[in-house]
């Protein structure tokens, strides 16, 4: 009886009615600590950003996607809050730093990092007119020039790919992107196998075509018996591959080279990555097929220019012949020099547009009209200065047969007066 | 004999596997095993990607030890291509590491008090853990994927009021656990669900492989991967473990390692105070390839893999501890008396089968082609 008027009375005191009333819960229960990294990421300042694509790239759960804004007239990301996975990876890609996720941009932004991408950028060095656009347009300085090559270092990149817009020659800045190099991977795969379960088989050829079998029997005829050789090494493949469908022994491109081991896995013969040498060779372009980068290949590369419409050509009129451009120029046969006006003129068909000339030219005399215009003109200078060339040549001759003839009428005043 | 088919789908498991139970009335004969029911692919996705994108995917191997994966990915990375690691950040990699071993114990250990039928254990156990897993928000950032490791260090450093705190709850949850673990000891209705029962001698564990904390439980202290690490030897550690073999031993094994793990978190809060610099160092990846090994909280985990020019994936190939310990389920089974007592001492392994299924390659019969993971 005591204890219920007890309670009673606890129940009615105003402080224990006061804690009903005003309950609620704790603000650290609901606050997330301020380190917590909250879903999606949030754009700080959208003005600085400068649509490099960085952090739609960087994303391991595809949650980004850059979207054109109407209100800042430029491609913004947009962040899906259900696939992202707070990793952090897009606030530390950011070049400009507009992205933050928690306290993780403020703490992070002193280290240094590896940006991951899907797009990666090489430089084809055989390719390569070192006419320093990529450079220049670059945004996170990720290309260097050093003992004249170009190279991007793929740790800062992020992928934004306006080096291999602004780049004149066609393939010259290559990109691989994951899904490719992952198919390749898988390709390469499928074909170890094969050979490792024997099924890529060997065979071995004197010089005199005496066959003589190492592994698995061959019924295929030797073909490339002009090698000195005394053992040829064949191979015959499950049908779609036969020795012989490359005709030379391809060469390994060292900037292109991601070292990824795929050919050394497919190649019946051998390879040797570091000193990026083919050693033994079948020619069965297996090679070629698994390389992401085609940094295996064969034949001489062409310079093509990706602007046919546009040329560069020099305005005579303004010209000095200081032929600073002819220098300047990487390309061979681009730019000539007229034998007629001593002055300096490009070539459209070999030109790549580039516009390193133009950049370097002292007193801007080179001009960028259209193609058919640089055609006309670089046709007409070249006829010229071949006809200045004939004329010179006839000139010569004339003098050579000149000087013969009087040196011959010399002689003969000479014996005649018995001098 | 009769067959009792678990699963795929049952109230028991945690993740989706069949056990079909070979039964002779109550007494459990044998058992058969089929997994494959929760595959993912994740060795195959990783292929081609940059190797900031494959740490965040081998996070997602495993729900529960999710960080142990990217430090065994970034250090296996880092061995390969000798990038020396700041000091700090090996310290803090350790206390996360223990902290998240804690929190996968005590949920093993929960479950296999759920079937025991003791729940207030397991209630008590899973009320403690959430001490841990706010620690661990606190530290990195996230709670369970947390995205903490890099190549070359970890993302966040700490600070002095964070410090504070990870001591102040490592005493707040040493004495619950404390507690918690003297009634498993001493009560009287788990030691006769657990002694004896689910034994696994050292002459069949050797057959099997097993490791972690199944190993220890049956005699082999050395199966810690921990004293061959060179971030613990800078610490004053020695592995638990016990000779019984039995559930009880393998239970008492984990409540041991978590009294070890907070004497392991306290030692490097002192030691990280007392280093300076930085907690990352820029990665300069070359290709090679390598292997890497960790103690997980199951076991030994095993990380070997393959890296081009810049960092990206070519094949990657992780085995976790699993496989080797539902091996030896087959042997404990012998000494479970009853069904229940079966399904105990499958729990008692504590077994992640989302671990243990990964690669996989499609192929169709008639035609004879794989398929690829992106027509799906
Ligand atoms: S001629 Fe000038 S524009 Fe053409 S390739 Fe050479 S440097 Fe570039």
């Amino acid at each position: 009886m005591s204890s219920s008027i007890w309670y009673l009375y606890e129940f009615v005191r105003k402080k224990w009615l006061k804690r009903f009333a005003n309950a609620k819960t704790e603000k650290e229960a609901y606050v997330p600590p301020e380190r917590y990294r909250r879903i999606p990421v949030s754009i700080d300042q959208p003005d600085n950003c400068i649509s490099c694509n960085g952090c739609y790239q960087s994303c391991p759960s595809e949650a980004i996607e850059m979207q054109y804004s109407e209100e800042y007239g430029k491609n913004l990301p947009v962040f899906f809050p259900g696939s992202c996975i707070a990793c952090g990876n897009c606030v530390e890609t950011c070049p400009t730093g507009v992205l933050e996720q928690g306290t993780l941009r403020k703490e992070a932004k002193q280290y240094i990092w590896t940006v991951p991408k899907i797009n990666n950028y090489i430089i084809d060095d055989e390719l390569c007119v070192k006419c320093d656009s990529c450079r220049r347009i670059c945004p996170v300085n990720a290309i260097t020039y050093e003992n004249n090559v170009y190279r991007i270092k793929s740790n800062d990149c992020v992928g934004c790919n306006r080096c291999a817009t602004a780049c004149p020659v066609e393939n010259a800045i290559k990109s691989y992107n994951e899904y490719e190099l992952s198919e390749k991977i898988n390709r390469a795969q499928n074909l170890k196998f094969l050979k490792k379960s024997k099924k890529i088989k060997y065979e071995t050829f004197n010089n005199n075509s005496n066959t003589e079998n190492i592994e698995g029997i061959s019924n295929k005829d030797n073909t490339n018996d002009d090698t000195n050789d005394n053992n040829i090494k064949n191979i015959l493949i499950v049908e779609e591959y036969a020795p012989d469908s490359i005709d030379e022994i391809p060469r390994i491109v060292s900037s292109l080279c991601i070292k990824c081991n795929n050919c050394v896995d497919v190649c019946p013969g051998k390879i040797d990555l570091n000193e990026l040498n083919v050693l033994e060779c079948v020619k069965c372009g297996l090679c070629i097929e698994v390389c992401p980068t085609t940094a295996i290949r064969t034949g001489k590369v062409v310079k093509k220019t990706l602007n046919t419409e546009n040329c560069y050509i020099i305005n005579e009129d303004k010209c000095i012949g200081c032929r600073i451009c002819s220098k300047a120029c990487n390309v061979e046969n681009a730019i000539s020099i007229s034998s007629e006006t001593n002055m300096p003129y490009i070539n459209p068909d070999y030109c790549v547009r580039c516009g390193l000339c133009h950049r370097e030219c002292p007193v801007d005399a080179i001009d960028f009209p259209e193609t058919s215009e640089s055609e006309k003109l670089n046709k007409y200078r070249s006829v010229r200065g071949n006809f200045q060339l004939l004329i010179e040549k006839d000139l010569e001759n004339y003098a050579k047969n000149y000087v013969i003839a009087k040196d011959e009428i010399l002689e003969k005043g000479k014996n005649e007066l018995n001098l | 004999m009769n067959v009792i088919p678990i699963g795929p789908i049952h109230p028991i498991l945690k993740e989706p596997l069949r056990i079909k139970l070979l039964v002779e009335g109550e007494n459990v004969k044998g058992a058969e095993i089929d997994m494959g029911y929760v595959h993912r692919g994740i060795e195959r996705i990783m292929e081609g990607k940059s190797y900031m994108k494959g740490i965040h995917l081998s996070e997602r191997v495993c729900g529960i030890c999710s960080y142990i994966h990217t430090q065994t990915f970034a250090e296996c990375i880092e061995h390969m291509c000798n990038i020396d690691t700041p000091e700090k950040a090996g310290h803090l990699r350790v206390i996360t590491t223990e902290l998240e071993r804690i929190h996968s114990h005590l949920i093993a250990a929960a479950v296999y008090n759920l079937t025991i039928e003791h729940e207030t254990i397991a209630m008590w156990m899973l009320n403690a853990r959430e001490i841990v897993m706010n620690l661990l928000e606190l530290i990195t950032g996230n709670r369970v994927n947390m995205g903490y490791n890099v190549v070359g260090g970890v993302r966040l450093d700490l600070k002095k009021d964070i410090i504070d705190q990870v001591y102040k709850e490592l005493d707040l949850f040493e004495d619950d656990m404390n507690n918690i673990i003297e009634v498993f000891r001493s009560g009287p209705m788990i030691r006769l669900r657990s002694k004896d029962i689910g034994r696994l001698g050292y002459k069949e564990l050797m057959k099997t492989r097993a490791a972690g904390p199944v190993a220890r439980a049956s005699g082999i202290p050395e199966s810690d991967w921990r004293l061959r690490s060179d971030l613990y030897g800078q610490y004053n550690f020695k592995p638990c473990w016990r000779s019984e073999g039995d559930n009880f031993a393998r239970m008492m094994v984990r409540h041991e390692e978590i009294m070890v793990s907070i004497d392991l978190i306290r030692q490097a809060l002192d030691m990280y105070q007392k280093c300076s610099g930085p907690i990352r160092t820029k990665a300069i990846i070359h290709a090679t390839e390598g292997e890497y090994r960790n103690e997980a909280h199951r076991g030994e985990v095993y990380y070997k893999m393959a890296i081009t020019e810049g960092g990206l994936i070519k094949r990657i190939i992780i085995r976790t501890p699993t496989v080797m310990n539902l091996e030896a389920y087959k042997y404990m089974l012998k000494t479970c008396p009853t069904v229940p007592d079966a399904v105990a001492t499958y729990t008692s392994i504590d077994p992640c089968i989302s671990c243990t299924e990964r690669t996989i390659i499609l192929k169709d019969v008639i035609t004879g082609k794989s398929t690829n993971y992106k027509d799906f």
